[in-house]
């Protein structure tokens, strides 16, 4: 009979949830929530395409267009090292779950010309 | 003589968490054989660790279960290093440790748990479950992550602890033992606990050597043996001693557990206190070449890992044997001669973790 | 770090395995790698945290003994051979028949290294 007392206890203690979804937990700085492209100084540079383990960015350099999977993406951070401008940003909060599975198209910015003219 | 049935136990089961099928042969309500079966959960990991490149596999590898999986990061990426000669810093190591004990500690809640709720013991199995959820808190507040947590990578750790997150780890692992001194008596002394543990699903020394029994289902039957002793990442430093049980049988197995888990608490902490400043992380150069084993202690027992690299980006043959895959024979001996209704308890007395299995 | 490395041939296999269940080894698993031509087998075996290995080369039509008259904790791996590889072996206690871990309809023999065609490119990371 060890557990009477816990049992006693529970009686006059408060509920151990929370009453979701009324009251909803901030999340922690650091958590790895979604991955977001500012896409403002990317070079087309394909780092972050060449570290994805999942295969989900897709950088096409003529077009100019970077391409996200958000349904293959496992939030690993990895492209977040990988990219040299720091363009690429973890949002902490988590992702809404979705019907069917989006590609996010970003826009780069067109290529700087070689030499600046005086 | 009695007829003889003969009824699956598995792969779907109210008791049973894990999809593994054991078709157990019964003559009136006693065990008589058992023919285990698995493979419902097989994704080809090692197949996989050959296509990916060797960085890539550190995703690959701590995906292969949820509850350990900061353990199968540490031992690949320790191979990788022995491979490649790469030394990780100091904080790294300490960093490792508190993760991996961290990890330990919840595998351990989360069994305890189960056990109570593979005899019906269900208040006791969310009390259980209530006091996981701050140690899974304190895993998502400093690696990112709740479940998965990403954190090992090769050479070192990606993310440093801060001196305020290592006194919110102090104040909640002082709180998680004041709420499991409470817990541990009605899983170590209750009456009725112990009328269904004592006795049930026995092991003895030497058929636990024989049949290649790991982890608390080894010490559990009395045999001193814990990858830990060998000292790697900084056990050595901070002076490590395996906890043992005689008897053999599932009450000793869970003495074993729940007393680790006190041990575990308290190696976090010496960890964190002892840990020396200086940097995380150590950039690898170059590739993998030759071959190496790495064996580490998961919560449920013995981990190798068998590498060969080539020279290449890609590893030329990744081998994975978790500690399950080596209890599962042990369960041909443990249930012939039990009852009907002790099956589920003996099941999960060795910890089983069918994804770990199967990989 | 690779233990110490004892090499066997098919014939020497069962009694150097006798040896070890005497000295009261614990038997760790089974490594098997596809080398092209022939495979190569490691038994690792624990004693006191020590290990040791025992090494196997056969070629891909040969049978092997089973151990599991000293070790029957050795038939899953002996199982897992046989279907991912190929790998005959003969005798092993409890014999799914290659219905373990692939189904009819799964790629037959998956870890047996595909000859590279000229020009075919790798993806990483599926």
């Amino acid at each position: 009979m060890r557990m009477l007392p816990n049992i006693v206890r529970n009686v006059f203690l408060s509920p151990a949830t929370r009453k979701y979804p009324f009251v909803v937990r901030e999340p922690f700085v650091g958590s790895r929530g979604k991955i977001l492209f500012k896409a403002e100084n990317c070079t087309c540079c394909g780092s972050c395409a060449r570290r994805c383990p999942a295969a989900a960015i897709v950088v096409d350099k003529e077009a100019r267009k970077l391409t996200f999977k958000v349904a293959h993406c496992i939030i690993c951070e990895a492209c977040i090292e990988a990219c040299p401008k720091k363009d690429i940003v973890l949002d902490f909060k988590w992702r809404a779950p979705f019907y069917d599975k989006p590609m996010e198209v970003y826009n780069c910015p067109p290529k700087e010309e070689k030499g600046k003219e005086a | 003589m009695a007829p003889r049935t003969i009824a699956p136990f598995g792969p779907q089961h109210p008791v049973l968490p894990e999809p593994l099928q054991l078709k157990i042969g019964y003559e009136d309500e006693k065990v008589v054989e058992v023919v285990p079966a698995i493979g419902y959960c097989h994704r080809g990991v090692e197949k996989a660790g050959e296509l990916n490149e060797f960085p890539k596999n550190v995703f690959l590898v701590e995906r292969i279960c949820g509850i350990c999986s900061f353990i199968h990061a540490l031992c690949y990426c320790m191979g990788v290093e022995e491979l490649m000669k790469l030394e990780v810093p100091e904080r790294a190591k300490y960093l490792r440790v508190v993760y991996s004990e961290l990890s330990r500690v919840h595998s351990h809640l989360l069994w305890l748990g189960l056990l109570a709720d593979a005899f019906g013991f269900e208040s006791l199995f969310m009390e259980f479950w209530r006091v996981r959820e701050k140690v899974l808190d304190l895993m998502e507040m400093t690696s990112g992550d709740r479940v998965i947590m990403s954190s090992c990578t090769i050479g070192g750790v990606r993310r440093d602890i801060s001196p305020e997150q290592a006194k919110e780890i102090e104040k909640t692992l002082a709180w998680v033992r004041n709420q499991y001194n409470r817990l541990a008596p009605v899983v170590l002394n209750d009456y009725t606990v112990k009328k269904r543990t004592v006795g049930v699903g026995v092991v003895t020394k030497e058929q636990a050597v024989a049949l290649g029994c790991v982890g608390p289902t080894l010490r559990g039957s009395g045999v001193n043996q814990d990858l830990r002793q060998t000292g790697y990442a900084v056990y050595k430093e901070l002076g490590f001693e395996p906890i043992t049980a005689d008897g053999g049988d599932s009450y000793s197995r869970a003495v074993v557990r729940a007393k680790e888990t006190y041990q575990a608490i308290d190696l976090t902490l010496e960890a964190l206190a002892k840990m020396p400043a200086g940097e995380i992380l150590n950039k690898p150069k170059g590739n993998p070449q030759g071959e190496t084993v790495m064996r580490v202690e998961q919560p449920r027992g013995e981990l190798f890992y068998y590498l060969k690299g080539d020279g290449s980006r890609n590893l030329e043959r990744l081998r994975v044997r978790t500690p399950t895959y080596a209890n599962i024979p042990s369960l041909l001996v443990m249930l012939p001669g039990s009852q009907m209704a002790d099956v589920p308890v003996i099941t999960l007395s060795i910890d089983p973790c069918i994804s770990c299995t199967e990989r | 770090m690779m233990g110490k490395n004892v090499s066997v041939t098919k014939d020497t296999l069962v009694p150097e395995v006798q040896k070890l269940a005497e000295a009261k080894a614990r038997f760790i698993t089974a490594t098997c790698l596809d080398l092209g031509d022939q495979f190569q087998v490691y038994y690792s075996f624990d004693q006191d945290l020590q290990e040791v290995d025992l090494q196997l080369m056969v070629g891909k039509d040969e049978e092997v003994p089973s151990i599991t008259g000293q070790y029957l904790c050795a038939l899953l791996i002996e199982n897992e051979m046989k279907e991912l590889f190929g790998m005959k072996v003969k005798d092993i206690a409890i014999d799914f028949g290659g219905k373990m871990l692939l189904t009819d309809t799964s790629p037959q023999l998956p870890m047996v290294k595909a000859v590279k065609k000229s020009g075919e490119d790798q993806k990483g990371g599926e």
